[in-house]
């Protein structure tokens, strides 16, 4: 045998073993699973945040819709998400304010809590104040207090900017006034939280309330005050000091694949979870894994 | 009537006609162009600011739009209303304007409350005045007007603004006509725009050295530095105090376009004149031109002239005319100059001895009347003399004709060495000769004997015969009383001397004078 046959059958049995490799391979690889989320803003921070971790731990594709709230995302789109759930097309929503038991009941939602999240409480970055004291809040939502001379600040009328989400749902804003139709009548009313932070950037006399997870820019006039000489932090939450806030959960819709059971279970205890809710000042409602 | 009779005639006829022709279409063209032009100019000129209003229609309709947009945004609205409600500080109304309709195309932005304070646009007081004036701060209406304030005129657009059904006062935005706009228009229409205040220039497309200068349209034109413009009022409002806008299309601009196309035209004629004259000229020189020459030589061969003609190499049809009628009038010469040979040489044999060369009696009685007026004119005198050659009878039958022709020969040099080159000889017939000399008988009288003697001492020798040759002569003078036609006269007494000479013993001279004759 010469060495030219001998470098051709070589060569030969190169290309086949690459080929049967390459069909191997594809027959042995597991298909990953795609899972789709959307829902409200604060929700879609955390999650998005731990995408990666969740992908590569999970064995999943992760697709989430939510981060701009004012394209129309809140909590509906993300209850009308969860319902889109079937085998092949598993789904999931995210939602900012508790949902109420007939409302669960009623749709076939299944509510999976993830973490109480401080509303903060905020001012133009002009206003001198640094703290309102708690009542003096509300009443400063439901108009009682009009100018901020009479909580120590400067002769100025208040402007109050308000996002009145999910009015049916309870929670979130409800912490600090129970009902819409108790809040001050003339404020400025708005569609979208980012108009809620712009709102309280352009007024001097501006105040709102926005989650903790809210990604401020530095371009926008806007600080956070305390509320009764109390920091919203996980801490005050956990200690009820603190009395404004949210509940972030996810919410599903009848039966749910083994891997979105997996996904959700590690978003409620798992490590990553715990290190982004300690960044925002969230505090979980599902314990640790060991 | 112009005779053409000639194509040479009909040629320039008909160049000249072209060329008037193109010149009378030039002209033409030229004045009703001019008159077209003009009118079409003022027609445009009432479309185009035509076309000026719907534009400014157009911009008013579009201006109204954004006050419309503006009163449309809750969420400005609801600034508006928390502002205006609570008197806010205005910075959050400068912040939300700016950040949601600081794109939009407005000059000027004022919004009023309904008790008249700005909310926004402070600063322009002029125009805040003049909504005030006009009662729109609580109007309930989208309106648009003029406004003639800081800026120059300006385009305006109101409308009410209010929020959850509570009116808050009036937004007015505004589009200034000023020169970057007035341009812009211009560069649409083409034409000039001025506006005009009070008479007088405040804008215009053109230089900026016009303004102020004087504006007073005439018949729908005006003078501005010695320029006419066709004019037209753009209407922008039925306000009085207004500045008005007119519209202008520049005469001389137009004049100035169509005197282009009139030189464009001029040259064309000019090209057009220039070749009809090559052409004329090509014409006359490879058609005309020959054929004159060919009729010119038709009329001298008509004439019966057969002049000398060089035909060329031309191989078109005249040139190939002109060299086979050549030929035909060399053929014709050749053939006249033989007939003028042979009637020469007729008329030599006619009138001349074919033997001795002499002239014949024929040519005596043709040259004679001649010769006689010329001896009276002269105040000369004739002499005839006759010579016989003595026994020539006996000499032709003795040596034969031969022989005496060629004594006759022998005497007709000896006529000739004697005689001077003045004098005439003829031979008359046989043996008999004529000498016609100018002078008396008495010269005539030497000359024969002169003759005489000569023949006497030269006997006609040929080396076989030795011939002893004389002659008798008979000599006779002309005379005045015989006239022109005298010649038989003088020749019956030269015979007469000669008879006598011959009577007397031959061999001498006899003259005759008148009753009586001498030896």
């Amino acid at each position: 045998m010469n060495n030219n046959r001998l470098r051709c059958l070589s060569r030969l049995a190169g290309v086949w073993l690459v080929i049967g490799w390459g069909v191997a391979g594809a027959a042995e690889k597991p298909s990953t699973p795609t899972i789709t989320g959307a829902g409200e803003h604060f929700t879609w921070v955390l999650l998005d945040q731990i995408r990666p971790q969740l992908e590569r731990d999970q064995r999943l594709q992760l697709i989430l819709f939510g981060k701009e709230s004012m394209l129309g995302h809140g909590c509906n789109v993300g209850i009308k998400k969860a319902k889109e759930n079937r085998v092949g097309n598993e789904t999931f929503g995210f939602i900012c304010c508790p949902l109420a038991k007939e409302e669960v009941e009623n749709e076939g939602l299944t509510v999976h809590p993830i973490a109480l999240e401080p509303l903060l409480i905020i001012v133009n970055k002009s206003n001198p104040l640094q703290d309102i004291p708690i009542e003096k809040v509300r009443a400063i939502f439901r108009g009682e207090i009009r100018n901020w001379k009479e909580v120590g600040g400067e002769d100025r009328p208040i402007v109050i900017v308000l996002r009145p989400h999910c009015p049916q749902r309870p929670g979130h804003w409800k912490t600090i006034v129970p009902a819409v139709e108790q809040f001050r009548k003339d404020r400025i009313e708005v569609k979208a939280e980012a108009e809620v932070v712009q709102g309280v950037s352009d007024f001097a006399e501006g105040i709102g309330n926005i989650g903790s997870t809210w990604v401020f820019e530095p371009s926008q006039n806007i600080k956070v005050v305390t509320v009764g000489g109390v920091a919203p932090t996980a801490e005050n939450l956990r200690s009820k000091r603190y009395p404004f806030y949210q509940e972030q959960s996810i919410v599903t819709h009848g039966e749910i694949s083994a891997p979105l059971a997996n996904m959700i279970r590690e978003v409620q205890s798992g490590e990553d979870f715990r290190r982004v809710a300690k960044k925002y000042e969230l505090l979980p409602l599902t314990p640790a894994l060991p | 009537m112009i005779a053409l009779r000639t194509y040479r005639h009909r040629l320039v006829f008909y160049i000249g006609a072209l060329l008037l022709f193109l010149v009378a279409a030039l002209v033409l063209s030229y004045h009703s162009s001019n008159t077209l032009v003009l009118k079409e100019a003022e027609n445009n000129t009432a479309r185009l600011a035509q076309q000026i209003e719907g534009q400014l229609r157009i911009e008013a309709r579009d201006l109204s739009e954004r006050a419309k947009m503006m009163r449309d945004n809750t969420g400005f609205t609801g600034y508006l209303y928390i502002a205006t409600s609570l008197g806010t500080d205005p910075g959050a109304m400068a912040e939300i304007y700016q950040r949601q309709f600081g794109w939009l195309q407005i000059d000027r932005t004022v919004i009023l409350s309904r008790t008249g304070k700005a909310l926004i646009g402070a600063q322009h007081a002029d125009l805040r005045t003049t909504l005030i004036k006009r009662k729109l701060v609580k109007g309930a209406e989208v309106r648009q007007f003029y406004h003639d304030g800081q800026r120059g005129l300006e385009m305006v657009a109101t409308s009410p603004i209010s929020y959850r059904s509570q009116s808050l006062g009036v937004i007015a935005v505004t589009r200034t006509l000023d020169a970057e706009w007035i341009n812009v228009v211009r560069h649409m229409s083409g034409g000039q725009l001025f506006l005009v205040k009070d008479g007088r220039i405040v804008l215009s497309t053109i230089a900026d050295e016009h303004g102020g200068q004087s504006f007073i349209p005439s018949s729908d034109r005006v003078e501005i530095n010695g320029e006419s413009y066709l004019v037209r009022r753009v209407a922008i409002g039925d306000d009085t105090l207004l500045p008005q806008l007119w519209f202008a299309l520049s005469q001389q601009e137009l004049t100035a376009h169509l005197h282009e196309q009139r030189n464009r035209m001029l040259a064309v004629v000019i090209a057009g004149c220039i070749g009809g004259l090559i052409i004329g000229l090509m014409m006359l020189r490879n058609f005309s031109a020959p054929l004159s020459r060919l009729v010119n030589l038709i009329e001298e061969v008509g004439a019966g002239r057969l002049p000398d003609i060089h035909g060329g190499p031309s191989h078109d049809e005249i040139g190939y005319l002109t060299n086979r009628f050549s030929e035909m009038v060399t053929n014709l010469r050749e053939q006249q100059d033989e007939v003028k040979r042979v009637q020469s040489q007729l008329e030599h044999e006619a009138t001349t001895d074919s033997l001795t060369g002499f002239y014949n009696r024929r040519y005596l009685y043709n040259i004679f009347p001649k010769l006689w007026s010329e001896a009276l004119r002269s105040s000369k005198s004739l002499t005839l003399i006759i010579a016989d050659i003595d026994y020539f009878k006996m000499v032709n039958d003795r040596f034969g004709h031969p022989v005496g022709d060629r004594v006759l020969l022998h005497f007709a040099k000896v006529l000739k060495d004697n005689c001077r080159v003045s004098d005439f000889i003829y031979r008359l017939g046989g043996e008999e000769f004529l000498v016609l000399t100018s002078g008396d008988s008495e010269g005539g009288m030497h000359v024969a004997e002169k003759i005489r003697i000569a023949l006497e001492c030269d006997s006609y020798s040929d080396g076989e015969h030795n011939i002893p040759v004389t002659a008798s002569f008979g000599v006779a003078q002309a005379d005045t009383a015989d006239g022109v036609d005298g010649l038989s006269r003088m020749l019956q007494r030269a015979d007469k001397a000669l008879y006598m000479a011959k009577t007397n013993g031959r061999n001498r001279v006899v003259v005759w004078y008148a009753q009586r004759v001498s030896a």
